[in-house]
């Protein structure tokens, strides 16, 4: 029934999702395909966070090397843009499978500080290199490059409609992932490692083949979050794989739900419309983010879309 | 009648920091074969256990097991050839049902019972008599610490091991829980083999064919029940006669 209820709310909110797009003016349309794409590295963040409980400060180097590899791709004329957003996704579970094996070793703290030195080590990696990458300031893709030869047509991804199905595709990707582990049942082995790893593995498991999975599909979707930035918002820069783009997605995913398949969005949505409104009035629209965030944790410790199933539909 | 050792402990020896914890033991497990390890707090018995589970990697010695060195392998490799355990403190999945718990033992159970789907049916009758079975969709901490416990050999045993170790299993049981336990283990058949750490010797003295008491981390001696509770020194170190 539960799986049922699942299955039957991702589809109308996919549904949504690609209805929306006819009806909403301008600039409404462009913040729900930020939102979109943030979404995908949500629900990839949402993967080792909700099923495996583990804190990443340094997702961000995943989010950065779709975007960098994409990015630089097309800017440089080395391939089409789909070919570089293929690249740059790859390129994403290239670095998870190197960096994996160190960080999968450590737990709880030792893995929050080491994910966090290793983003630090791309984030000046990238400052360092500034020529190819464009530093602090960043590179813009130009217009020109940014069509995607489809059969016989191109697909202008400048366009907004383009950049919005694109990003709806990857939130179908992501998403469908975590539904997938959720209704394989896979999500029960996760939450036992989650609560107790050493027990999990006296039963029979290879706890650390299973959080390698989970840590390369979300290393993977955080690269296609990154490689689908770059697209969308034609824009690569050296703020973007900062440390605050590892705390984002986790805020986001806290907010909607952990371990949840749409909580990720719908946390994603509240924090960058909060973000939105806010900083339209005022220049220190933080201060109203953090209250916001505050005054929700306080109510809704289990995030929006726990609060919304407890409160109104009583599961 | 002479049986072939499942398990073969040589010359184990664990130090922490220089501190010997267990030294020099040796001792076999025939297939089927019940144990009991007993001795007083600090002996090493939880050491042992852990030693051969592969939770600690022994300072010397040697660990055999179905005639193949294990020594160096990681705990899952060893709970997939048919050892398992359960801990001191009590180890079902509090974030799962009590039905995700065990489907999630018996998943991992390779067939290694010819008789799986009786002994599948043995422990869920166990359950059931428990009245853990209405509850199976509802999380463990619905149920009392005893019940838990119940679950938790429930779960090890859902592995169809070779080996079932258990560690202080009684440990806060009455005698209708502890009766369960028994059956679970009947259950299982003579072809698992099963070691039992306890301080309740009156459950010892009633399940085990073999007694190995360990003091200060070697080996006091080992024997019948009879010889065992009869042995001069083990009455003075242990039984405090």
């Amino acid at each position: 029934m539960n799986a049922r209820r699942t299955i039957v709310s991702y589809l109308i909110i996919l549904l949504i999702l690609y209805l929306l797009q006819f009806v909403l003016s301008p600039y409404p349309h462009s913040l729900m395909t930020r939102i979109m794409v943030f979404a995908i590295y949500a629900s990839a963040y949402n993967l080792l966070l909700g099923f495996l409980g583990m804190i990443s400060l340094g997702h961000s180097m995943y989010f950065g090397a779709g975007l960098y590899v994409t990015g630089l791709l097309i800017i440089n004329k080395l391939v089409d843009p789909f070919s570089a957003i293929i690249i740059g996704v790859f390129s994403a579970t290239l670095l998870g499978v190197a960096t994996a094996p160190i960080l999968l070793r450590t737990r709880g703290p030792m893995f929050i500080i080491l994910t966090l030195m290793t983003s630090l080590a791309f984030y000046y990696a990238v400052i360092l290199f500034n020529n190819v990458t464009g530093g602090e300031q960043g590179l813009v893709l130009p217009l020109e490059r940014l069509t995607l030869p489809a059969g016989k047509f191109l697909i202008d991804l400048t366009s907004p409609v383009a950049r919005y199905n694109a990003a709806l595709l990857g939130l179908i990707i992501a998403m469908s992932t975590s539904l997938t582990i959720y209704l394989k049942k896979y999500s029960t082995l996760l939450l036992a490692i989650k609560e107790n790893e050493d027990r999990t593995e006296l039963l029979g498991y290879d706890v650390y083949r299973h959080k390698l999975t989970v840590f390369l599909l979300s290393s993977t979707l955080s690269g296609l979050s990154g490689s689908l930035y770059s697209i969308t918002a034609r824009y690569i820069g050296a703020s973007l794989v900062s440390v605050n783009y590892s705390i984002m997605p986790l805020l986001w995913a806290l907010l909607g739900g952990q371990g949840t398949v749409l909580g990720p969005l719908v946390g994603t949505a509240f924090l960058t419309v909060i973000i939105d409104i806010a900083s339209s009035y005022t220049s220190s629209y933080l201060i109203i983010v953090g209250i916001s965030l505050i005054a929700l944790v306080l109510t809704a410790p289990e995030g929006l879309l726990g609060r919304i199933k407890t409160r109104w539909l009583r599961v | 009648m002479s049986k072939e050792p499942l398990l073969q402990v040589r010359d184990l020896t664990k130090k922490f920091d220089g501190a010997t914890v267990l030294e020099d033991v040796d001792f076999t497990i025939a297939e089927g074969e019940k144990i009991a390890v007993i001795g007083p707090n600090g002996a090493g018995k939880t050491t042992l256990a852990n030693l051969i589970i592969g939770r600690l990697r022994p300072t010397r010695g040697r660990i055999i097991y179905m005639g193949r060195e294990i020594t160096g392998l990681p705990p899952h490799m060893r709970a997939r050839l048919g050892i398992s355990y359960t801990l001191q403190s009590i180890g079902v999945f509090r974030t799962l049902t009590i039905r995700e718990n065990v489907e999630l033992a018996e998943k991992t159970a390779l067939g290694r019972n010819h008789r799986r789907e009786y002994v599948s049916s043995a422990i869920i009758q166990v359950l059931e008599m428990a009245g853990i079975t209405s509850q199976m969709d509802r999380p463990p901490s619905v149920l009392s610490p005893g019940h838990q416990r119940i679950v938790e050999v429930a779960m090890a045993a859902m592995t169809m091991p070779s080996l079932l170790i258990l560690d202080e299993p009684t440990q806060g049981l009455g005698e209708q829980d502890i009766g369960l336990i028994n059956r679970m283990i009947e259950a299982l058949g003579d072809k698992t083999s099963l070691m039992i750490i306890e301080h309740n010797i009156e459950f010892v003295l009633k399940i085990a064919e073999k007694i190995v008491v360990l003091d200060r981390g070697r080996i006091l001696t080992e024997g019948t029940p009879e010889e065992v509770v009869t042995n001069e020194s083990v009455q003075r170190v242990y039984l405090g006669r």
